[in-house]
């Protein structure tokens, strides 16, 4: 036993030695006076009162730091708790023919939580079914912060409490994978694509345009056209429900009805475009404009032909709030304010000013890619996902 | 000033030997089969109620560009406090205990050849807390079960131990049901399903992604080309836009000298970026009309066959389903069932560790003008951490490490008031109530993919997470642990009224094949 603890000893000790071996010298006084701290942590406290909401205090700590990484996560799943359909903006559960979906007692369905993404990933593998050439491709961030919300007592300011906390990032570039079930918040893209595309959907087999559109879409079939693409309830087409700002618990993403596709071309046909692709009830002259968010498998935020100083995207954060707040938009977009949210969990990936100031979007989609999904990338060695 | 710390240090193992140290050589050292030094602090009490440690130095953003250095922010930490469970947020002073007898927090020295990812000619030193098989008694397991209790176990209203195997059960049979869907779907020809998917990726999909990527690779060129005629052009125009109406004299300047190169650069980038579109419209288009034998697309089957590599794992002629979230959940169900069949006989688990601090900020509110406070207040109830290590080693001459945080506490409670709020109402209106509140935070495999620490030549600090590759993926991701997220209740304020319930956050099995952080002045 002694022979045992002694034996113990020793080992610890080469140990020690062992370890102190990776030659750790001591800095010089005359050295060290020359060294400044490296301020990695930035603390940045602000305000703000709304008229209708309140007073806020916010505290937002800012984390000097560089991350590359190739994450994934089983499931991600924030904000489970009860809500009907309705209750603030709470979309229902529909079927792929988009009826809505009863419960067995007779109420609406509704997603369990506000986030639910499953086979969560940051960052892609590149020939991932020939390992001997998988590449890593990592999704990067440049300085993540996390920052408090409190909300002030109207009669005495001292008295607060924290009414939410988000996560962000300054700038993130990167595919970003995951079957998003559930999402409450913000996802906005443009889908864009030629007239031409369009008029093949609504024209062709099966098609449901009059034929006076045919003749009109067929002209604008060179005709470059888009339009902004957010989160939907798939029942109605409508990004809004019963008056609340935002939907909680979306799964179908699209053009709103109401909203029309736009072109910059100009020209007399040009300028029909915005009256002949007037969406209502998913459906813009007959294609479909209503999409379920699960067949986009992977989006990518940021711009994938710029690099990361060029091409990374701003503003996006994820956070939980216990009641409403108002948070600091920080897109870059010029004139964007705030970002209000309510209660429960907000994924805000939104449109935001690149380097060169012009807005763009984190999820770009082409009319034909708009129908078919996107596949999703590799986050997996030898696997696309479940790793 | 207050310091107390009250406890009964017991050293178990080791006799410290009058002895010199002499080190030992790798090969010997490899043999070594320490016991190491075992940890007990038994009755402790740590509580430092009333000094003040000033953190300086932190600044807040320069909002003027870094022309000035910011404002300064001062931390005040005003209260540091380790209990035994009970202790009433530091206030009774309860002793507590940090491993026990049968299970000591142990610090030893071990071959390599103890653990399978690491190489046995090396020896590593290892810290961990006391190890628990007992179900109830083990902080992941119970963590597990109380992740689907969705309550903290004794309150009002949680009091049927197997609320939580009830839960488990209805998640194994959905998963059990999406699997047996897809294999009705394809006749149980899983094989033939990833035979036929490989088949038409490589005939179809490669040869269109590696066009989109050509495509791609062409934009970035334009796009610097087009910018560059645009700084040359006098930009006055926004970038992207090309210049219409130059001149008196009609649109020959749109034409020639710069404006017309920069026009010309434009045209070349929106080609470049159509001909990125319509690859990309052909890859899609691959993927919607490449059909099998029964008429469905290569991304219905591919979606489906991902379900099914989520569901399954691995994909066999025999469909064992034995890697995926299937095996998985069902292996949580045993332990689920395990700490409910304990809990049920009337077992119950033993007390934690209570943990607490204060914290002050002094911070600049630039829309203020002003300094303004802000307060911290954060209590841990009923903390365990038991499953938890580091091990280091070195290998050469760097420093490899491998962790594994599992902390488990009833409750997590943060209050942001400070002495304004000066009765118990107002505190609990302004405090944060988190039950259940589950952290296992797992950073590095052995060898396969070391967590390595260092410091750059301009003073910054590395972390990085690498090494997985075509030799030990398939090692990494069978035996590497995950990661985990798990808060029961998040709740604002009065800690009963549902009104006030943000439900449950989890991040459940969360790993990085690659990580790599780096730090930076701000």
């Amino acid at each position: 036993m002694v022979n045992k603890a002694y034996r113990s000893i020793l080992a610890l000790s080469a140990m020690t030695a062992s370890l102190s071996s990776v030659a750790l010298e001591a800095i010089p006084d005359d050295e060290l006076n020359h060294y400044t701290g490296q301020a990695f942590i930035t603390v940045d406290a602000s305000s703000y009162s709304d008229a209708t909401l309140g007073n806020y205090e916010f505290t937002r700590v800012n984390l000097g730091l560089d991350i590359e990484t190739l994450s994934n996560a089983d499931e991600l799943r924030i904000g489970e708790f009860d809500r009907s359909y309705g209750a603030d903006g709470t979309a229902p559960i529909v079927d792929d023919n988009r009826n809505i979906v009863f419960n067995a007692d007779g109420s609406v369905a509704v997603h369990d939580a506000d986030i639910i993404i499953q086979n969560f990933a940051l960052g892609r593998v590149d020939n991932y079914n020939d390992p001997e050439n998988a590449e890593i491709v990592p999704f990067k961030i440049k300085d993540p912060y996390i920052e408090l919300a409190y909300k002030t007592d109207p009669g005495n300011s001292s008295i607060r409490r924290i009414a939410g906390v988000r996560i962000g990032f300054g700038q993130a570039q990167g595919d970003l994978s995951g079957d998003l079930i559930s999402l409450t918040g913000n996802l906005e893209g443009e889908i864009r694509g030629p007239g031409s595309i369009a008029y093949d959907a609504a024209c062709g087999t099966g098609g449901t345009a009059t034929w006076f559109q045919c003749i009109e879409l067929s002209l604008a079939a060179n005709t470059e056209i888009y339009a902004e693409v957010k989160l939907l309830d798939g029942a109605t087409g409508e990004a809004t429900l019963d008056g609340a700002p935002y939907l909680k618990r979306a799964s179908w993403i699209g053009v709103p009805t109401g909203t029309n596709f736009e072109s910059d071309d100009s020209g007399l046909i040009a300028s029909l475009i915005p009256t002949l692709t007037n969406s209502e009830d998913c459906a813009v002259i007959g294609v479909t404009a209503c999409f379920r968010t699960t067949i986009y498998q992977s989006v990518y935020v940021g711009d994938p032909t710029q690099d990361f100083e060029n091409g990374s995207a701003s503003g996006a954060f994820i956070s939980l709030q216990l009641e409403s707040v108002p948070w600091e938009d920080l897109s870059g977009i010029a004139g964007a304010t705030r970002v209000y949210t309510e209660k429960g969990a907000f994924l805000n990936i939104a449109k935001y000013a690149d380097s060169s100031g012009q807005q763009r979007y984190p999820l770009y989609l082409d009319l034909y890619n708009a129908l078919t999904g996107e596949p999703r990338v590799a986050t997996c060695i030898g696997r696309t996902k479940g790793c | 000033m207050n310091k107390k710390i009250l406890c009964t240090f017991l050293v178990i193992a080791p006799i410290f030997a009058n002895a010199d140290l002499v080190a030992l050589d790798d090969a010997v050292l490899s043999n070594a089969t320490g016991e190491g030094l075992g940890i007990v602090l038994e009755d402790f009490v740590f509580n430092v109620d009333d000094a003040v440690t000033t953190v300086t130095g932190i600044k807040s953003s320069s909002p003027d560009g870094g022309i000035t250095d910011g404002r300064d922010v001062t931390v005040d930490w005003t209260e540091f406090y380790v209990m035994g469970e009970g202790s009433q947020n530091g206030t009774v002073e309860t002793p507590g205990q940090i491993g026990s007898l049968a299970h000591p927090w142990v610090l030893e020295t071990l071959p390599g050849s103890a653990f399978a990812s690491i190489g046995d000619d090396i020896a590593l030193l290892q810290l961990r807390s006391g190890e628990y098989t007992y179900a109830l008694e083990n902080t992941d397991t119970y963590a597990k079960w109380a992740r689907y209790q969705e309550c903290v176990y004794g309150q009002a209203g949680c009091t049927n131990a197997n609320d939580a195997v009830t839960a488990m059960e209805s998640i194994v049979s959905r998963l059990t049901s999406e699997k047996n869907t897809l294999e009705g779907f394809y006749n149980g020809q899983m094989v033939s399903l990833e035979n036929g998917i490989n088949s038409d990726i490589a005939a179809q999909i490669t040869p269109q992604q590696q066009v989109v990527t050509t495509e791609q690779s062409q934009i970035a060129p334009a796009y610097n080309s087009m910018e560059a005629a645009w700084t040359a052009s006098g930009e006055g125009v926004v970038l992207g836009q090309k210049y219409e109406n130059c001149g008196l004299f009609g649109t020959s300047e749109c034409t020639t000298g710069t404006k017309g190169t920069y026009n010309d650069r434009v045209d070349d980038y929106l080609a470049e970026v159509d001909d990125y579109n319509v690859a990309e419209r052909e890859l899609a288009r691959r993927y919607q009309e490449t059909l099998d034998s029964n008429g469905n697309s290569l991304i219905k089957r591919l979606r489906d066959y991902e379900s099914y590599r989520s569901l399954c794992g691995d994909v066999e002629a025999s469909n064992s389903c034995a890697n995926g979230l299937v095996a998985i959940r069902e292996g949580d169900r045993e332990d689920v069932n395990n700490v409910a069949v304990q809990l049920s006989a009337g077992y119950s688990r033993r007390a934690g560790l209570d943990i607490g601090s204060k914290f002050k900020f002094t911070v600049y509110d630039e829309d203020k003008g002003a300094y303004r406070e802000d307060f911290m207040d954060i209590d841990m109830k009923g903390v365990t951490l038991d499953g938890s290590y580091m091990k280091l080693w070195s290998r050469d001459n760097e420093l490899n490490a491998e962790f594994r945080l599992n902390l488990y506490a009833k409750e997590v409670n943060i209050g942001t008031c400070g002495s304004a709020c000066n009765t118990q109402a107002l505190q609990d209106s302004a405090t944060l109530f988190m039950d259940n509140f589950y952290l296992s935070l797992s950073l590095g495999y052995g060898e396969v993919q070391p967590l390595k620490f260092s410091v750059t030549a301009d003073g910054n600090f590395q972390l990085e997470l690498s090494g997985v590759d075509v030799t030990n993926y398939e090692d990494f991701y069978d035996n590497a642990q995950k990661s985990y997220l798990y808060v029961g209740n998040i709740q604002l304020g009065n800690a009963t009224a549902a009104a006030n319930s943000l439900g449950s956050l989890t991040v459940d099995g969360l790993r990085a094949t690659y990580l790599k952080v780096t730090s930076h002045d701000l």
